[in-house]
């Protein structure tokens, strides 16, 4: 029994998972790293794309991109277009019991390395492929990144001003998206595995994972005829960034879905004798089409905000927080290091970098009580890879002790 | 009522068959996570009450535009193939006739905030004593302990506090958010589900059960990890990109005609070189300079304005489709009705499914974003509130009829 007591074992421990993703959904092979799965991650000759990919430690160079999607799994090179390479990863795929790739359709198959022949050959394993528009249909050629995918997929029509370009989400959303359903499919087959011994092939598509997440811009089409765009930044009073001294709090107090912040809002200006507060208790601020107006807009934003530029952010959070008024501090990625409750929750995982810095690694994105999350360990590089096929031999009997 | 109706096709073996949810959860995010497992087979009993309904259920879109609480769009989207029950928890008989059927659930789904379910006799604790080996899963906004942690908040503010909302800008800066709470349709029930599914195989191999718990403040926040990681060594904010790369050009959208616009991105110079041959009669594509990254990154702005100069009074649909053709990435950028009525892709899978519903007739549902070869996820139609009562507590838990007259005259069917 090779596991030290001292170390919880993951919910995935023993799994084997072969991990050849690329940017539009390696995020998925990351949390099955974290759930204690033995991900062996598969570079080629050329070296790993996303280890030129922002944002980058400006000392070193690193990609934190890589660093970040990669952590607790190890990595191999394996050059496919050569006999040898070939015949490793065959080896890698026979120890495996998932294999999450995005190869190019038909491109593993025109090396003689076919999903097909290995699911045949090993039928309980799990072959998750994603691809950009998935695995048929006339765009299974077509390429994409981060960028096209959210155009196409419809998420970049609903973001921006409707008098400028539609916008791109920051920071390659696409892989956590296409990611995690990707892992949410892989997983449930792994479960029918578990349960049957039948292994699949779980076929996903980037552009279907992006369509899946227009909350309901789909369904505003097809049951009320209404095509979604992008909309002004403040559409209504009592919506938006309100300045502060050292920043700004966004403040949701509308008079829809949830009322009480709006009443709340204006019962707290009135009892503080904000000038011009008792106005926006009358009838008309509770009717959509006035709040929407460009005059209700700038009037209540005039009123509500020389009240709000007399705390600091926290401040205010706080106070509004207490009176029930849906708000929260803008922040940008330093602030999030002072955030009071990720500081309760001892969130961030320090670790020493180099000689001078620490590194701060996120926490956990969900908690298990009985499996926690493996602590993250940079990538581990592998440079004899004959080990990594003898190896699986004891990840397995560690599964099957835990069974 | 008719109850079990929308169950009795079943066409295919579903992964999840055999697996039961008690889904207290209400909104986007809870939902969204017990809807993956129900289009998978599982059998989710949502809980609601005719006071206290799941409110997207008086959210729009509705069918033909007609409001009402079995009507919505909103609402169906994220609840297919569950099974609804009406009853009001608060009367005490009412709760322990739900709580007859804790020893057959496998899962129980909530996403209130810490001791709302505890108060009624249905927190993880209680339960767990009915069935050790339960999987409790609880989506509190920003945990269930801690300074802030009953702190209110809807997917805009949290996006704001997670710092998703502070980076979603265009390349001077101005800010703008994203259009649409995408971690609340995606992402956080993505880690729900996954911890869910974890936790079924952990239990498979070990007889354990556990508790999970999803903070979606911590769940949004991964979606920044090499941003935090950056910052923590650099102490540096990233710089505003919009739909520009710190590495690629050119790379953005470009406006076409009929105020259409073109997604574009060069990776590399071998793709350059494909956009150029494309283009070659444009002057910019014989230009030796833009040959090579650094000689695109040089000068963004002017390399841009080519570019658009170049789209402007294009179709972008056929230039996307001919530029793929050369193997340039490109696309056009589409709203819902480019991809329900005009995109070949998302027609040859069926990505939409158009499934009857008892009162709302054909409603339109994103099909599962994977394809699974052995047990192919199914979509069903959304409940209507309460449809499942009968079925639930006569069939499953046998209450004769004389209990549920006596749970009625009780009220607690409502």
């Amino acid at each position: 029994m090779p596991v030290s007591p001292s170390i919880t074992p993951g919910a995935l421990q023993g799994v084997r998972v072969i991990d050849m993703s690329d940017e539009s959904c390696v995020y998925g092979a990351k949390v099955l790293a974290d759930l204690g799965a033995d991900v062996v991650r598969i570079e080629s000759l050329r070296g790993d794309k996303m280890r030129s990919m922002p944002p980058f430690d400006p000392k070193s160079g690193e990609s934190m991109f890589y660093c970040f999607m990669n952590a607790n799994k190890r990595v191999v090179t394996v050059d496919l277009e050569q006999e040898s390479g070939r015949k490793l990863f065959a080896a890698l795929v026979r120890s495996a019991d998932i294999v999450f790739e995005s190869a190019e359709p038909g491109y593993l198959a025109g090396l003689g390395l076919a999903p097909e022949t290995f699911r045949q050959e090993k039928p309980g394993l799990i072959w998750t492929s994603v691809t950009p528009f998935g695995s048929s249909g006339p765009y299974a050629n077509w390429k994409a990144n981060d960028l096209i995918s959210q155009a196409m997929g419809g998420l970049m029509t609903l973001t921006g001003l409707p008098e400028r370009a539609p916008l791109k989400l920051h920071g390659e959303q696409t892989c956590y998206i296409a990611g995690l359903h990707a892992v949410s499919g892989t997983l449930v087959a792994y479960w029918h595995k578990v349960r049957t011994g039948d292994g699949q092939f779980v076929d996903v598509s980037v552009h279907e994972c992006i369509a899946h997440t227009l909350e309901s811009a789909i369904q505003a089409y097809t049951a009320e005829g209404d095509v979604r765009s992008r909309q002004p930044r403040a559409s209504e009073a009592g919506v938006g960034m309100y300045p502060c001294k050292d920043g700004e709090v966004f403040i949701f107090a509308t008079s829809g879905m949830i009322a009480s912040s709006w009443r709340n809002l204006v019962a707290w200006l009135r009892a503080e004798g904000i000038s011009g507060a008792d106005e926006l208790a009358e009838e008309k601020w509770t009717e959509n089409r006035f709040r929407r107006s460009a005059e209700a807009r700038a009037r209540s934003f005039e009123i509500i905000s020389q009240f709000t530029q007399r705390f600091n952010k926290q401040q205010l959070y706080a106070q509004l927080q207490q009176r029930g008024i849906l708000s929260a501090p803008k922040c940008e990625i330093g602030d999030l290091f002072d955030n009071t409750q990720l500081k309760y929750l001892n969130w961030f995982t320090e670790q020493r970098f180099d000689e001078e810095r620490t590194i701060s690694w996120p926490g956990p994105a969900f908690r298990m009580s009985e499996t926690p999350r493996r602590d993250p360990l940079p990538v581990v590089e592998v440079s004899d890879p004959s080990g990594l096929v003898e190896t699986n031999t004891a990840a397995a009997e560690q599964g099957k002790v835990l069974a | 009522m008719s109850s079990s109706s929308n169950f009795e096709k079943r066409p295919g073996k579903l992964a999840l068959e055999g697996i039961r949810v008690l889904d207290f959860t209400i909104g986007g995010a809870g939902p969204f996570a017990t809807k993956l497992l129900a289009d998978n087979g599982a059998e989710v009993i949502k809980v609601e009450t005719s006071t206290h309904y799941d409110f997207p259920r008086t959210m729009g879109p509705y069918a033909g535009g007609v409001k009402g609480v079995n009507r919505s769009a909103y609402f169906t989207n994220r609840n297919s193939g569950k099974r609804s029950i009406a009853i009001n928890l608060k009367k005490k008989e009412a709760a322990e006739a739900l709580k007859r059927i804790i020893p057959t659930v496998d899962i129980v789904a909530n996403n209130f905030r810490a001791g709302v379910l505890e108060k009624l006799g249905f927190g993880y604790q209680q339960l767990a004593a009915m069935r050790p080996d339960l999987i409790y899963i609880s989506m509190p906004l920003q945990g269930s302990a801690g300074p802030q942690a009953e702190f209110s908040g809807v997917g805009h503010t949290l996006n704001v506090l997670a710092g998703i909302f502070g980076l979603t800008t265009y390349e001077d800066g101005t800010l703008v958010g994203p259009g649409t709470n995408f971690p609340d349709h995606s992402v956080n029930p993505g880690h729900a589900v996954s911890a869910i599914m974890a936790a079924l195989i952990h239990r498979e191999r070990t007889g354990l059960g556990q508790y999970l718990e999803v903070s979606q403040l911590e769940s949004t926040m991964n979606l920044l990890g090499p941003d935090i990681l950056a910052y923590s060594l650099s102490r540096q904010n990233p710089k505003p990109l919009g739909n520009g790369s710190a590495v690629h050009a050119p790379y953005g959208v470009y406006p076409a005609a009929n105020n259409e616009w073109l997604a574009l991105a060069v990776e590399s110079d071998d793709e350059w070189q494909r956009l150029a041959s494309y283009a070659s009669d444009q002057s910019w594509a014989k230009d030796a300079k833009l040959a090579t990254r650094e000689g695109r990154l040089a000068d963004v702005a002017t390399l841009n304005a080519a570019i658009e100069a170049w789209t402007r009074d294009q179709n972008a649909r056929e230039l996307a489709a001919a530029l793929q053709q050369n193997g340039v990435r490109a696309g056009l950028v589409q709203n819902a009705r480019d991809l329900v009525d005009l995109d070949p892709q998302i027609a040859a899978r069926e990505a939409f499914v158009t499934v009857d519903h008892p009162e709302m007739g054909p409603v339109v549902y994103n099909a599962a974003p994977y394809k699974l070869s052995a047990t192919p996820p199914q979509i069903r139609s959304a409940p209507m509130l309460g449809q499942h009562n009968d079925e639930v507590f006569r069939e499953w838990l046998g209450l004769p009829d004389e209990e549920m007259e006596r749970l009625e005259k009780l009220e607690a069917f409502v």
